[in-house]
């Protein structure tokens, strides 16, 4: 039944491999030979030989060994100096493949010195089917990395877009710091100071993009995949950012800019606030700013109770719009805030929670007149007023005139109109039909 | 002695032995290979000069192997003018674009190919290297793994195509169009394989797992395909395959000398149950440049294939060798009495 679920050629495949790495008399003649493409079942040439070899390592318990052991041999191979030697008939098939099958084998314990050396030596040239050998090279040494030596080349390729050696760019060198380990003891675990450098200057690659908040947010998500279920990766990721002070937007491409800081040191009211939050919180309530990080936009704090639940329960809203903002723009942010802001508020009018209103009110009025989008609400109203009066000579204008006193008021839901009624003393038709629309 | 590319002669053949060694091979796919060896007509003497000249004198199995690897490679696939394309080696086998000859099939008559995305590891590693990398092709393969193994590919093709819109698809689908297009011209990649879409229509609706089953082409995992249609007048010179531009490939079967020549070849299909009851056209040509239009006239067809085929291929070139006797008479068992 098993065997109905594979190919038949992958079984093929498994079993000459399985016989190949159970001889201890093997010659290094034969990985070559397959790396060209000879001695393989007929599985046609669509695919790279090196595919068909990591396709006939066997499944389950039986993998780490045998991978281990491929790696062995591969090493073996590497150690015989091919990029000096030329073997095979098609050398340049062979180096490809035989960089490819280590990059999928990942093994750093075998393969990170072979393959280090072949790097150090310089002296590899060609392609196969056009693809540059030194990119497979580059490939099998992002995915053998036993520690840092590399550090400088994935920099170099992040900082300059090149390397003098390697034919990779900026998305590269961030591929290798994003699998590199700081030493051979931290092997499984992030090099985070060399990721946080190294996503401030992709931030830089990326500041002119027009979508540069999905890109960046999506080279996050690709490190954060990569050590699944690290609990302390929001606060890890907000530090970096502070420490190699990324540009505001990619601060905000972050995601969690509400980090409770409960789990990791134990106390419940402390947080890892986005200022937009905090600045809706009532003047009433107290908190204690502990430390600024990224330029004030992230605020470590101390709160009561009463904030802390307030902060709780508004943060979902914001961290909704943020995330969800698809736009590149800083002014784009404000008005996902002062949407967020409306959205809060209206939670608060439900509640009849007066205070959080009038701050959450003040709030967006200072953000939106320090963005320069605040409306003048007295002009405003003074062209309601006008409109108002002018539909009173004909009755079929009121209709419209409804239609657009609604709409300032849907997207200003600060306009005071009755205030403002009452202040300049709207003529009783106005009044009347501001009360229709209201 | 066995014939060897449907000739009796030279009578003894220097692969006598050759043929002798898989026929007695446990493995189904080795007999497969000796029965292709032994049966494919369509190989010329012209074109089997050229096939020796890479086999060393009284060659083992493993030197012919190498050859047919060999051949493959270095005279199919990656010259810019294989040599399926030359009269002087292929005369027998070419349909159209070969001269000033009217051409024996209506040049506007449409075909078909499935492209397989899966299979495109190399193009797609050739693309991402910044030096060829265009900007438009960048979204599409900012999250590209850097080693494609089966795997990457696979998840990275089920995030772009299986988790986007109908938008995003066609995106994709012009991106990688506009790669091959690039790619092509640069480095060849031969032959593309092809059906008629007349034949091929009544199992497009079928999906995808059918569109491999049906073409013969194996699939050893789950894969992104999709349907491609031109005419033949854009593909060129037109060809029958023969087993030497499969190369070494179990799933080839060659058409019995009883089919005409404007039917090309016939694939074997993969299904064996419940049978297949028509045979399509099998053609080759030069790769082309292929326009999202080629794409988008029938439908915009892309899906993913599911699980491997599990027929055995015994059983499936038995199969096929009975529906080849039963269309084309029982002449076909005098050309081949096994197909195993």
């Amino acid at each position: 039944m098993a065997d109905e679920m594979e190919d038949k050629l992958v079984l093929r495949m498994r079993r000459m491999l399985g016989e190949w790495l159970a001889r201890e008399d093997w010659e290094p003649r034969q990985l070559i030979d397959w790396l060209q493409g000879y001695d393989l079942p007929p599985v046609g040439h669509d695919e790279e030989p090196y595919l068909w070899l990591l396709r006939g390592l066997p499944i389950a318990n039986e993998r780490h060994q045998a991978e281990t052991r491929l790696a062995c041999r591969v090493a073996k191979v590497l150690e015989g100096k091919p990029d000096k030697s030329s073997p095979g008939t098609r050398p340049d098939e062979v180096l490809y493949n035989l960089f490819m099958l280590a990059a999928g084998l990942g093994c750093p314990h075998q393969l990170t010195n072979p393959l280090y050396e072949i790097f150090e030596r310089g002296v590899l040239k060609g392609k196969w089917l056009g693809v540059d050998l030194r990119q497979a090279l580059q490939a099998a040494l992002i995915l053998n990395q036993l520690d840092n030596r590399l550090q400088p080349v994935w920099e170099s390729m992040v900082e300059r877009g090149e390397h003098d050696f390697l034919p990779g760019n900026e998305y590269d060198g961030l591929e290798g710091l994003r699998l590199m380990p700081e030493s051979e003891a931290t092997l499984g675990e992030p090099a985070l100071d060399a990721i946080g450098k190294a996503l401030r200057n992709m931030a830089s690659h990326l500041n002119q993009e027009p979508d540069r908040r999905q890109q960046f947010r999506s080279l996050i998500a690709k490190v954060l995949e990569t050590y699944p279920g690290r609990p302390s990766w929001n606060i890890d990721l907000v530090q970096q950012a502070d420490k190699y002070q990324w540009p505001v937007w990619a601060v905000e491409c972050l995601p969690s800019l509400y980090i409770p800081l409960k789990d990791q040191l134990c106390e419940s009211d402390r947080a890892m606030v986005w200022h937009y939050i905090l600045a809706c919180v009532p003047e009433s309530h107290k908190y204690e700013v502990i430390t600024e990080l990224c330029e004030g936009y992230v605020l470590d704090v101390k709160m009561s109770e009463e904030v802390s639940n307030f902060v709780q329960f508004i943060a979902p809203v914001f961290e909704q719009a943020r995330l969800n903002n698809p736009y590149s723009s800083d002014r784009s942010v404000i008005a996902v805030v002062a949407g967020a802001m409306s959205q809060v508020e209206l939670l608060a009018t439900i509640q009849d929670a007066h205070e959080a209103i009038t701050a959450i009110r003040q709030a967006r009025r200072r953000i939106l007149g320090r963005a320069g989008v605040e409306p003048d609400l007295d002009a405003l109203g003074e062209a309601i007023q006008k409109i108002a009066e002018w539909c009173e000579s004909e009755r079929n204008r009121e209709y419209r005139a409804r239609i657009l006193i609604k709409a300032a008021i849907q997207i200003y839901p600060m306009l005071d109109l009755k205030r403002q009624a009452k202040e300049r003393r709207w003529p009783s038709s106005a009044v009347a039909l501001l009360k229709k629309v209201a | 002695m066995p014939p060897v590319f449907g000739r009796n002669f030279p009578n003894p053949h220097p692969y006598d032995n050759v043929i002798a060694t898989w026929r007695s091979s446990t493995e189904p796919e080795d007999h497969a290979m000796a029965r292709n060896l032994m049966h494919d007509h369509r190989v010329s003497q012209e074109r089997e000069r050229a096939f020796d000249k890479l086999v060393p004198p009284s060659p083992t199995a493993r030197n012919l192997q190498h050859a047919i690897v060999d051949y493959f490679k270095t005279k199919v696939r990656t010259r810019k003018l294989p040599h399926y394309v030359y009269t002087a080696l292929n005369a027998t086998n070419l349909l159209t674009g070969q001269g000033p000859s009217h051409p024996v099939i209506n040049k506007d008559l449409k075909l078909v190919r499935v492209l397989d995305l899966n299979r495109l590891g190399l193009v797609y590693q050739w693309a991402m290297n910044w030096r060829n990398k265009k900007r438009e092709w960048k979204r599409s393969f900012a999250k590209f793994p850097t080693a494609p193994n089966d795997d990457q590919i696979a998840k990275w093709l089920d995030d772009e195509i299986g988790g986007g819109s109908e938008k995003q698809q066609e995106q994709l689908v012009a991106t990688v169009l506009d790669m091959i297009n690039t790619y092509s011209p640069k480095h060849p990649f031969q032959p593309t394989w092809a059906t008629t879409w007349s034949a091929f229509e009544p199992h497009e609706r079928l999906g995808p797992d059918r569109w491999l089953q049906v073409l013969g082409m194996a699939n050893p995992s789950s894969r992104w395909v999709m349907l491609l249609r031109y005419t033949v007048r854009e593909a060129g010179t037109i060809a029958r395959p023969t087993l030497l531009d499969a190369g070494w490939y179990a799933d080839h079967f060659p058409s019995p000398p009883q089919a005409p020549l404007v039917v090309g070849g016939h694939p074997m299909d993969l299904r064996i149950s419940p049978r297949a009851t028509h045979l399509l056209p099998e053609y080759i040509h030069k790769q082309i440049q292929h326009s999202l239009k080629h794409w988008t006239d029938i439908g915009g067809k892309i899906g993913r294939t599911t699980a491997p085929n599990p027929a055995s291929l015994a059983d499936q070139r038995r199969t096929h060798h009975e529906l080849l006797t039963r269309v084309y008479g029982p002449g076909v068992h005098t050309w081949m009495d096994n197909p195993m």
